[in-house]
């Protein structure tokens, strides 16, 4: 009997071991974590070459000492997504390649997450920028600081071959009773509400390959998409077509969807230097031949081109 | 049918998840058995910390606990976040959360032990530890390995929440999968690759059941003498 407080002490020194394990387990992700956030950059910048830089090279090297940059995509094709190699690429991906690559950064590090997860996981600094085409709206821009947009899209419906109920835009959704798939929080189930479609005829899913399967299988006649989005969904699928792209008209406003990279409020200098070279190459025109490959027109490009975020916060 | 690529990134996938169960059910265990023991000590403080624990860990949903941990908590400490971070968060909040359902098994099974038999083991004058030791755990080991083996099924298969918050799981790899459907010059219908992560899923939980039947066999047929 005399002994039982033993057993109890030893109970609560193997807790404090594991609280003590746990900290620990805390504390060193700290450790590791703080090389690129912190450092000041005083020493050696000259790693990257020939480009012939104008100063921010340097500036971006000194963020990012060891020359990766993580970044956060969404798997949309063909605005950011694994490919078969398991490597990041899409418009936006490849984008902020050729653009970081011009600031010194060879390493691009890319982590996939639900769209809705974006904003978090930048927020928790999981990456250092969301390059995912996504648009720029002012509830966005309150959490996150955008960089000027780079591509405008219009939207697009998939339908069957032949296009049977003769879906031109939202609007043609009034006269029928075909039914609409939409992903559930994007811009489009917001178009299709307000331009007056019946509930019973919006049907709303999760992710973009749920709304090919309900296309193939039936289920609804037609889903709404940005242009590009559909003419890569369409492109490989017997059957189907990609309506022509339109701009959405709701209260007599035309709804211009552009995409941007955002970054982390606390990382405005990195925001800053990105965003002057890529007004450079917009200047330069030397972003559409990279995401022209992913189905982005010389209109989408150029429909971005001198706009800015405030253009689109308002 | 799936290439070999597409198969290799499952396979890639399924042994994230293997790790992610792994971790995460010797967290919980080592949970279940502090606060399922703590449970039924006789000073009410810790009784009352088991009890906060338990309610805590069984009715956070398993998801909450993992954004939490994933979104909320590098912000709340001011760290940074990345995919060891994530890997980590994910593997402490499964823990966390099996470990509230383990301590009811463990202490539901303890108590299942006749009270006769502690009163034996006083008559012998055994030391607490021994009494736990070598009469109580192992009768009550024999109660709770059925429904642990059903709580270590239920986590494998909740490892899947990881892929949400940006862990490149089993899961995560289906859905990858069906994202490249559009890029390539022959679509792999969805039915396909998700049936082949149930295939997968299907064979880890066969393991896990094989393994808590062979538990069950060897602890009954060791500590339960009666049994022969």
């Amino acid at each position: 009997m005399e002994r039982r407080p033993i057993y109890m002490v030893r109970l609560i020194a193997f807790l404090a071991v594991l609280s003590l394990v746990v900290a620990a387990c805390g504390g060193g992700e700290e450790g590791e974590g703080t090389s690129v956030a912190d450092d000041t950059g005083s020493g050696d910048t000259t790693e990257s070459g020939d480009t012939g830089g104008d100063g921010a090279e340097g500036e971006l090297t000194a963020l990012f000492p060891d020359g990766t940059v993580r970044i956060g995509i969404a798997n949309e094709v063909p605005y950011g997504y694994e490919g078969e190699d398991g490597e990041a690429t899409g418009e936006a991906p490849e984008l902020a390649r050729a653009i970081l690559g011009e600031l010194g950064i060879d390493n691009i590090e890319a982590t996939v997450v639900e769209f809705g997860s974006l904003i978090p996981g930048l927020l928790a600094d999981q990456y250092d920028m969301i390059a995912a085409g996504m648009f720029i709206n002012p509830e966005r821009a309150e959490q996150v600081v955008f960089s000027d947009p780079d591509y405008c899209a219009d939207t697009s419906f998939a339908v069957v071959e032949g296009n049977p109920h003769g879906l031109e835009t939202f609007e043609s959704f009034l006269e029928n009773d075909a039914i609409l798939g939409v992903l559930g929080g994007a811009v489009e189930e917001t178009y299709a509400i307000e331009t007056g479609i019946a509930d019973g005829q919006i049907s709303r899913f999760g992710d973009t390959p749920s709304l090919v399967d309900a296309l193939t299988a039936g289920r609804i006649d037609a889903f709404a998409l940005t242009g590009p989005t559909v003419q890569a969904q369409v492109s490989n699928l017997d059957g189907f077509e990609a309506t022509e792209g339109f701009i959405p008209v709701i209260d007599g406003e035309e709804q211009l969807g552009c995409g941007a990279f955002a970054f982390h409020p606390d990382n405005q200098e990195f925001r800053d230097i990105f965003n002057a070279k890529l007004k450079e190459f917009q200047q330069d025109d030397k972003v559409l031949p990279i995401i022209e490959e992913f189905g982005f027109s010389e209109a989408a490009v150029n429909a971005a081109k001198d706009l800015t975020v405030e253009d689109l916060v308002g | 049918m799936l290439s070999g690529r597409q198969f290799g990134a499952l396979l890639e996938g399924a042994w994230i998840t293997v790790q992610i169960f792994v971790f995460a059910a010797v967290l919980g265990t080592i949970l279940a058995l502090i606060f399922g023991i703590m449970g039924l000590s006789e000073k009410r403080l810790l009784r009352a910390i088991s009890r906060v624990y338990v309610e805590v860990a069984r009715g956070a949903s398993a998801i909450v606990l993992l954004f939490y941990a994933a979104f909320a908590i590098p912000i709340i400490l001011g760290v940074r976040s990345g995919n060891t971070f994530v890997f980590v968060a994910g593997i402490i909040a499964l823990g966390i959360n099996m470990g509230g359902y383990g301590a009811e098994v463990v202490r539901t099974g303890i108590q299942s032990v006749p009270r006769g038999q502690t009163e034996a083991t006083i008559a012998l004058n055994l030391r607490v530890r021994d009494r736990l030791r070598h009469v109580i755990l192992p009768q009550a080991f024999v109660v709770m390995i059925p429904p642990y083996g059903n709580l270590s099924i239920e986590v494998l298969k909740g490892t899947a929440l990881v892929s949400l918050v940006g862990i490149s799981d089993l899961t995560s790899e289906a859905q990858n999968l069906r994202v490249q459907q559009a890029i390539q010059d022959n679509r792999t219908p969805s039915l396909v690759i998700f049936g082949t992560a149930l295939v997968i899923y299907f064979i880890f939980s066969q393991v896990l059941a094989l393994f808590f039947r062979w538990l069950e066999k060897r602890i009954g047929g060791k500590w339960y003498g009666a049994r022969g």
